[in-house]
């Protein structure tokens, strides 16, 4: 019981903090769902826990504490994945930059 | 041979070069080709310096970004020095002047939009390891981007001012080769490979790509293909 009412304390107190940075623009709408969402399903699972059982038997794990682990791996695949994207984005635009930098120069 | 007023430029993108960039500008220049455009990719040597001296417009980027970033300067450069015809070649000195005023001839002559030197239809002096490698990216570059050609890894090419404005170069390593193919199937110009020399030293292979380059490369392109912009 007492876990349950410290995740719903920190669960509320985040979803609180993600409003507060939707409106004023620090995230975009999207990271805002997405992290909402996160945030409800763990509420959710630590109320009933029965559940992750249920989700992973569903999937075909046999051991439901595994579900935890595979989705981990997942969602770190993706997230490095995305950071390589954004990686690549980033030296594009220092390309950008010292091109023009080198023929602004050269022009003088 | 009748010669128009086309403003030639030629590209060559160098880093730490100084050994070798000062004979080749001056073997161009003795070709008849003047007009020459360094990107100097933040080389730690004198190679602006003596390119400079040796008569070429020297761009300087302030960080090293890789054959990609330099081609791309030095294209730029060209359109902004009002190039009607863009030749890139090597700092190394593995091209033969020859064949770069060959390449352009070729474009001028016979209307092409593009022109590259390939280094397979002749390929005496290359090893064996390095023409399987030209192979495999050759075959990977017809699957991904659906253009064959026979040498996707070469420096020598010849672009006219349209064709220039077309291609965009986004990578800023070696993968940019196959980019310029796939911007070349993707704009759908009208291209010819034409058969050059390459002049294999000892220096310049010791600066060239090396063989395990290929997996960077490969999986660079495929993620370029996946975000396909």
């Amino acid at each position: 019981m007492i876990l349950q009412i410290i995740v719903s304390v920190l669960v509320l107190a985040v979803l609180i903090k993600l409003v507060m940075d939707l409106k004023k623009g620090k995230v975009t709408l999207n990271k805002f769902y997405l992290w909402a969402l996160a945030w409800i399903a763990l509420a959710v699972i630590v109320f009933f826990p029965e559940l992750v059982i249920f989700i992973a038997n569903l999937v075909g794990i046999e051991r439901a504490r595994d579900l935890p682990i595979y989705v981990s791996i997942i969602l770190l695949f993706y997230l490095l994945f995305k950071i390589g994207i954004k990686i690549e984005k980033v030296e594009q635009e220092i390309t950008t930059l010292v091109k023009n930098l080198a023929i602004k120069k050269a022009k003088k | 041979m009748k010669k128009q007023n086309k403003k030639i430029w030629v590209v060559i993108p160098a880093y730490n070069e100084e050994k070798a960039i000062g004979s080749v500008i001056d073997n161009l220049m003795k070709k008849g080709l003047k007009n020459i455009i360094v990107v100097d990719d933040g080389s730690s040597d004198n190679t602006a310096g003596i390119a400079e001296k040796h008569g070429a417009k020297v761009y300087n980027h302030i960080i090293n970004r890789g054959l990609g970033g330099a081609l791309n300067t030095g294209i730029t450069a060209a359109l902004v020095n009002k190039a009607d015809i863009i030749a890139t070649c090597d700092a190394d000195g593995q091209h033969n002047p020859d064949d770069v005023k060959k390449a352009i001839e070729t474009l001028t002559g016979q209307g092409y939009d593009a022109v590259i030197g390939s280094r397979m239809i002749n390929s005496k002096g290359m090893s064996l390891s390095r023409k399987l490698l030209n192979r495999g990216a050759n075959f990977l570059t017809y699957l991904l981007f659906g253009i064959y050609v026979t040498d996707t890894q070469g420096g020598l090419r010849v672009f006219s001012r349209s064709a220039a404005e077309k291609i965009r170069i986004k990578t800023n390593r070696m993968e940019v080769s196959s980019e310029i193919i796939k911007e070349i199937g993707r704009n759908k110009l009208r291209f010819k490979e034409i058969p050059i020399e390459v002049i294999y030293t000892d220096y310049s292979l010791r600066k060239g790509q090396k063989n395990t380059n290929a997996f960077r490369i490969i999986y660079k392109l495929i993620l370029s293909r996946i975000m396909r912009s």
